[in-house]
């Protein structure tokens, strides 16, 4: 499905992303873990066009993106969310996910609000969908955007820190549409986090960043008894 | 689900109201500034498409202004035709221009993008007051003499209504826009570029279209100007004063809004107009004072508003 192949990317002389390499297979659900600074975000921002890598390259579904704009990328079916969640200020949530919901691709203006009450059913926010974005909390923020990305149907999502300050109850419920997404639709999903319990309790597969470098791949498990894991984590011995 | 608000109410009492000044006086001189705060109206809402719903902030909307007006010139003196032709040879024009700024600046943020856009009138400026066209050998004219422009068999009442008219459709056409999938992309694109293209929208075309539309709307403005007035040079159609007119009545009146532009062009202009003719030729600059101090209060009451409630 994605393919990272010797992915490097340099700020100056800092080398963010060192010649990293991996896949995901249609229908997984992989953990993104590491330290601050280990190049997660640097990773997420790569893959969707954000960034330009300076070398290596990277295949969705065969075709190189290395290159392409993050819009079209995004059209592609690869969408991400955001560490601090995005949103458009000064609107409600119910607008924004009007707005998402006209940017997504094959669907007719009279479809999207059949659509949008979708959505926030199965993200919990009618009880909100008239409040100004800027005055939910962080936590419903994350869902929102969330939300929003989740109108364009994508095929794969990049999830940048969800549970990031997000009370469990909340966390409990962007789980809990990760797994059906993944169930009932086959969606693969890369999720960024510092939880690893949480992490541990979805992922099938967790990969491990530092410094730039992959340093482990594995289940939960796996990864938990990793020596260089631990090492980072618990710093050398 | 639809529901009346206030200002449609107050555009519409507006409407009825400037339609039927002609009808209570036939002074030239009330007929001359509605035309100018008419003229100021259109350049703003179609500066209100780039900046206001589409976020990018050109300072450089005289450069379209100047090419429509040009485009009359050319009509007349290159082609020999009628200056209406003109307006749309000036539109035609404006089009190459439209996709070089939009080319250049887009990638440049927010303060660069002003900057780059203030520029390219200048250039443009400087190119065609070297062009010189001489019709024998002892005639010449053009340059920074400018032309003269054949004046249309319009009385000024005819005027009037053209660019009221005009104003009414710039009007119309942004209400249309507002609620399409385009206009919202544009929303989209000036709260927050980055999640636009998240979301798969190409802001870059997206930009690129608020621009044409706006250049559009501004070069017909630009040629009817050329019309009305039947004399232009580079200095007057390019100068930065120009941009300055199209910006005023829009952020006086509140960017982003449907009718901001109209309502603000209507306060400032004839309120400029009366100034400057009641302190004479004592006092030259009072006016670009007067507009320095619009702007900056226009902009912290936009601030205060924006903190209180949602802007749409």
């Amino acid at each position: 499905m994605l393919k990272i192949h010797k992915v490097v990317k340099r700020f100056g002389e800092f080398k963010a992303l060192d010649n990293c390499s991996f896949e995901l297979e249609k229908g997984e659900i992989v953990g993104l873990i590491g330290p601050n600074g280990a190049g997660k975000s640097t990773l997420i921002n790569v893959i969707t066009g954000f960034l330009e890598c300076d070398s290596g390259e990277i295949f969705y579904k065969g075709k190189p993106i290395h290159k392409s704009d993050p819009n079209i990328i995004s059209r592609m079916g690869l969408v991400r969310t955001h560490q601090i969640p995005r949103f458009f200020l000064f609107n409600t949530v119910l607008d924004c996910l009007i707005i998402a919901g006209l940017a997504a691709p094959n669907i007719e203006k009279s479809g999207v609000s059949g659509k949008v009450e979708k959505m926030l059913e199965m993200f919990k926010l009618e009880g909100i969908k008239n409040e100004i974005t800027s005055n939910i909390s962080v936590g419903q923020q994350k869902l929102l955007e969330f939300a929003m990305k989740m109108m364009l149907d994508p095929e794969t999502l990049m999830l940048d820190e969800p549970y990031q300050g997000v009370h469990p109850s909340m966390i409990e419920i962007s789980n809990q549409i990760i797994l059906n997404l993944n169930k009932q639709f086959a969606k693969t999903v890369l999720v960024i986090s510092h939880n690893f319990p949480v992490i541990s309790s979805i992922c099938s597969r967790v990969i491990v960043l530092n410094s730039g470098k992959i340093i482990a791949t594995g289940t939960a498990e796996e990864v938990k008894n990793n020596k260089k894991v631990i090492e980072t984590y618990l710093g050398g011995v | 689900m639809k529901r009346i608000k206030i200002s449609d109410i107050v555009f519409a009492v507006l409407i009825v109201i400037i339609g039927f000044i002609p009808l209570v006086t036939r002074s030239s001189y009330i007929f001359s500034l509605m035309f100018n705060t008419f003229l100021w109206a259109l350049c703003g809402q179609a500066w209100n498409i780039i900046a206001g719903y589409t976020g990018q902030w050109s300072l450089g909307h005289a450069l379209f202004f100047g090419l429509g007006a040009y485009g009359v010139v050319m009509a007349q003196y290159l082609l020999g035709l009628n200056p209406l032709v003109g307006l749309f040879l000036g539109m035609l024009i404006c089009i190459p221009f439209v996709f070089i700024i939009s080319g250049l600046s887009f990638r440049l943020g927010n303060i660069y993008f002003i900057m780059a856009t203030l520029v390219f009138p200048l250039i443009v400026q400087i190119l065609i007051g070297h062009y010189t066209y001489s019709k024998s050998e002892d005639i010449v004219i053009g340059g920074w003499q400018g032309f003269v422009v054949n004046r249309l068999p319009l009385t000024p009442l005819q005027f009037y209504y053209i660019m009221f008219l005009l104003v009414i459709l710039s009007i119309i056409l942004v209400k249309f826009l507002e609620r399409s999938r385009q206009g919202y992309f544009m929303k989209a694109t000036r709260d927050d570029e980055r999640l636009a293209l998240s979301l798969g929208i190409n802001t870059n075309k997206i930009k690129t279209l608020a621009m044409f539309i706006s250049a559009m709307l501004t070069s017909v403005a630009g040629s009817i100007y050329a019309i009305y007035t039947g004399y232009i040079a580079p200095t007057s159609v390019f100068d930065f004063s120009i941009s300055m007119n199209i910006i005023l009545g829009a952020i006086v009146g509140g960017l982003g809004t449907v009718y901001g532009p109209f309502f603000g062009a209507l306060v400032v202009f004839p309120l400029f107009q009366l100034i400057q003719g009641w302190v004479g030729g004592k006092f030259i600059g009072l006016t670009y004072i007067l507009s320095g101090f619009f702007l900056m209060s226009a902009y912290l009451i936009r601030l205060r508003f924006r903190a209180k409630s949602p802007l749409k």
